[in-house]
């Protein structure tokens, strides 16, 4: 079959293929014959396999394949996802999505470690009552994450509780 | 076949390669060097040096000699850290259209782009003397996390300099393809990549010839240029205990002190110390110059840059627990980079990873190396499978979101997504005929708009007349190869395309509309 072809033909199935007929591997793949099964397509489906060659249409589907199956694969390749899209599979989703996942801790969305450790000892210490603390390490995560929201919105809610105690 | 070359376009030094016969070869310039200083002379004469000869002339003329000029390509010059840096560097600089940086030398106004043209066209010289051919197309190398607009400039500027711009390619995944091409290697490593300017940390699997990136990370601005600055504010305030005479006012006098620093710092991996003095600084009453007598210890200077070794250790670990791998799953640990020469980062890496770094590859080639493969893989991988296939699945250094009501951001791609990638979103509009939607661009992972770093704006037009909410407006961000988000926009009721422009803060255009903006008829570097 000719290239453009190929191409169109997978697109056009895209929106009707789970991720396991994508990466064309069985429901029980090991990590390993997903990782395999990811580089076997990645060097068919990589935009960069084909240089200049391809019409711009095409090259666009190519992307939005490629996109699909590295989504595939990053779902696939983690545990925590991979059980949460096998549920989603079951209720005839073949997409995961964040929306859909179960909701994860606040501290996952910080990524520093150790911001995530000062956060953890903050929230413990305002659970406590321990404004001070809380507003000492809080303070000190923000230092190390400057742009996270969650721990600034915590540091809002330990000052309040340092003022009201005075 | 016409032959590509691979440019590591570096704050301090550039390096240019390309792959003759079945090597990579390093291109000299006309002396013999292989190391060409990113430095752009403007002499009076009208005459424009770049490279070694242009690099004395930051001691003669400092305000008209253009270098580290890396560290403003693409930024905004409201962005702190480069007034921060606009601080230290001797030549001129003004706010110009689009918020970006215009290098002003005698009252002529340069964009970034065109300064770094001049240096490309240089090394492109340089590549067709050594080869006795025409060269027009080229791989550019970029720190990894370098933005959109980053990207989009120095892209803008391998066009300016009458180059085909075939990759712009990150520094740490050029290193990785260098270090790991032909090997046939299933491993996983670490790039720790310290340049003059910018911090890089990248972690990959590399099996056989797929390399692929599973994070990146690092911080714009943290470099050698940041030791050399910690050195010259110890000596000039040495000099002003001495002579109460304050070279922070004197811009020639202290672009040869940042000189001298750099200096100190390349003997001091070498030497525990080094002793000498700095002349001519100023000039006393009685006509004579004033020099300032030094000693520094590779003690003393450690203590001036740990904290900034420090926090590349932070990045490390950051990047390190978004690959999902640990350090002793890692093999090798490549350092690149000039600044990796400093024994304190040698010792403070080795004592992190709990390893020794791999030393046997040359800091300074090695990302030049990468994009030559690279080059040539794009060109004659296809042709060639067996001698220069290789396949880099690279990511997206910073996520990507748009502003939503409530001034949350929500994430179109997240950070270390593997690029090329698309994703698409629909926006409609909020009031009856209204036929343009506004919609504000950033790059970081808050849930905070304001929290990010502003990337530009994304104007959809010509949207037919509806009620409110009746529009549907489908739009595909994609992030190419190069890390350059490109924007495309349909109607699902009509299924048309519809107009839509994005405009990137510091970039040198606005995409899909405008020619470059420049202040003055664009002086193209002579071939």
């Amino acid at each position: 079959m000719e290239l453009g072809e190929w191409i169109a033909d997978r697109f056009r199935a895209l929106d009707g293929t789970n991720y396991y007929h994508l990466l064309g591997v069985a429901r029980e793949a090991t990590p390993d014959e997903i990782q395999a099964a990811f580089y076997r397509l990645a060097e068919r489906l990589h935009p960069d396999r084909y240089g200049d060659v391809l019409e711009d249409d095409t090259r666009r589907m190519l992307v939005a394949l490629y996109s699909r199956l590295v989504e595939a694969h990053r779902v696939l390749s983690d545990g925590r996802k991979r059980a949460e899209y096998e549920k989603l599979l079951d209720r005839g989703k073949l997409r995961w999505s964040a929306e859909e996942a179960p909701r994860k801790d606040p501290e996952a969305e910080i990524h520093n470690p150790s911001a995530r450790r000062f956060f953890k000892l903050g929230r413990a210490a305002l659970l406590s009552g321990d404004a001070k603390n809380a507003v000492t390490n809080l303070r000190f995560a923000l230092d190390v994450e400057p742009d996270s929201a969650i721990v600034r919105a915590e540091l809002a809610k330990a000052e309040a509780l340092a003022k009201e105690n005075g | 076949m016409e032959p590509v070359i691979g440019i590591d376009l570096g704050t301090t030094n550039s390096v240019v390669a390309t792959v003759r016969g079945n090597r990579v070869e390093i291109i000299p310039d006309a002396q013999g060097h292989r190391l060409h200083p990113s430095v752009v002379a403007f002499v009076p004469n009208g005459d424009v040096l770049v490279g070694h000869p242009a690099r004395p002339r930051r001691h003669v003329d400092p305000q008209n000699t253009v270098f580290s000029h890396k560290r403003l390509i693409g930024q905004s010059v409201k962005n702190p850290i480069v007034k921060l840096a606009l601080q230290t560097l001797p030549y001129r600089v003004e706010e110009g259209p689009n918020e970006q940086a215009l290098i002003v030398i005698r009252g002529r106004r340069y964009s970034v782009p065109e300064v770094s043209a001049y240096v490309l066209a240089h090394l492109k010289q340089c590549a067709e003397a050594f080869l006795g051919q025409t060269v027009s197309r080229a791989v550019i190398t970029v720190p990894a996390n370098f933005t959109d607009s980053q990207r989009q400039a120095t892209k803008y500027a391998g066009e300016l300099a009458g180059l085909k711009v075939l990759r712009i390619l990150n520094e740490p995944t050029a290193a990785a393809l260098a270090y790991g091409f032909g090997k046939a290697l299933d491993a996983r490593l670490a790039i720790y990549d310290l340049g003059g300017g910018t911090f890089d940390v990248t972690v990959l699997a590399i099996r056989d010839k797929i390399f692929e990136v599973l994070a990146t990370g690092g911080d714009s601005f943290l470099g050698g240029d940041d030791f050399d600055r910690m050195l010259v504010e110890s000596l000039s305030l040495r000099f002003l205990e001495r002579n109460r005479l304050d070279l922070r006012s004197a811009p020639d006098a202290w672009a040869r002190l940042v000189m001298a620093a750099e200096q100190i710092k390349i003997q001091l991996s070498k030497d525990e110390a080094v002793a000498g003095t700095i002349h001519e600084l100023a000039v006393a009453a009685d006509g004579k110059g004033v020099g300032l007598p030094f000693e520094v210890t590779r003690k003393e200077f450690e203590g001036m840059i740990s904290a900034y070794i420090e926090r590349s250790l932070l990045a490390c670990d950051e990047v390190l627990a978004a690959s999902g791998l640990s350090a002793t799953m890692l093999g090798d640990l490549i350092l690149v980079g000039g600044s990796t020469r400093t024994p304190l980062v040698r010792r403070r890496i080795t004592e992190h990873f709990g390893r020794e770094p791999q030393t046997r590859i040359n800091p300074d080639e090695t990302v030049a190396y990468g994009a030559a493969l690279q080059g040539a893989a794009l060109t004659m991988g296809a042709a060639n499978p067996a001698e220069f296939y290789s396949l880099l699945l690279d990511v997206a250094p910073r996520a990507l979101g748009i502003a939503v009501a409530g001034g949350y951001a929500e994430p179109i791609v997240e950070k270390n997504t593997p690029i090329p990638v698309e994703r698409a979103r629909v926006f409609s509009t909020s009031h009856d005929n209204q036929t343009m939607v506004i919609i504000q661009v950033c790059q970081g992972e808050s849930r905070r708009f304001a929290d990010n770093a502003p990337l530009g704006t994304l104007t959809l037009e010509g949207i037919p007349p509806r009620p409110r909410g009746e529009a549907a407006i489908e739009v595909s961000f994609t992030i190419d190869s190069d890390g350059i988000l490109n924007v495309r926009a349909r109607d699902l009721k009509t299924q048309r395309l519809t107009q839509a422009r994005i405009q990137v803060l510091g970039a040198p255009e606005a995409r899909g509309a405008a020619p470059p903006v420049s202040s003055n008829a664009p002086d193209l570097p002579r071939p």
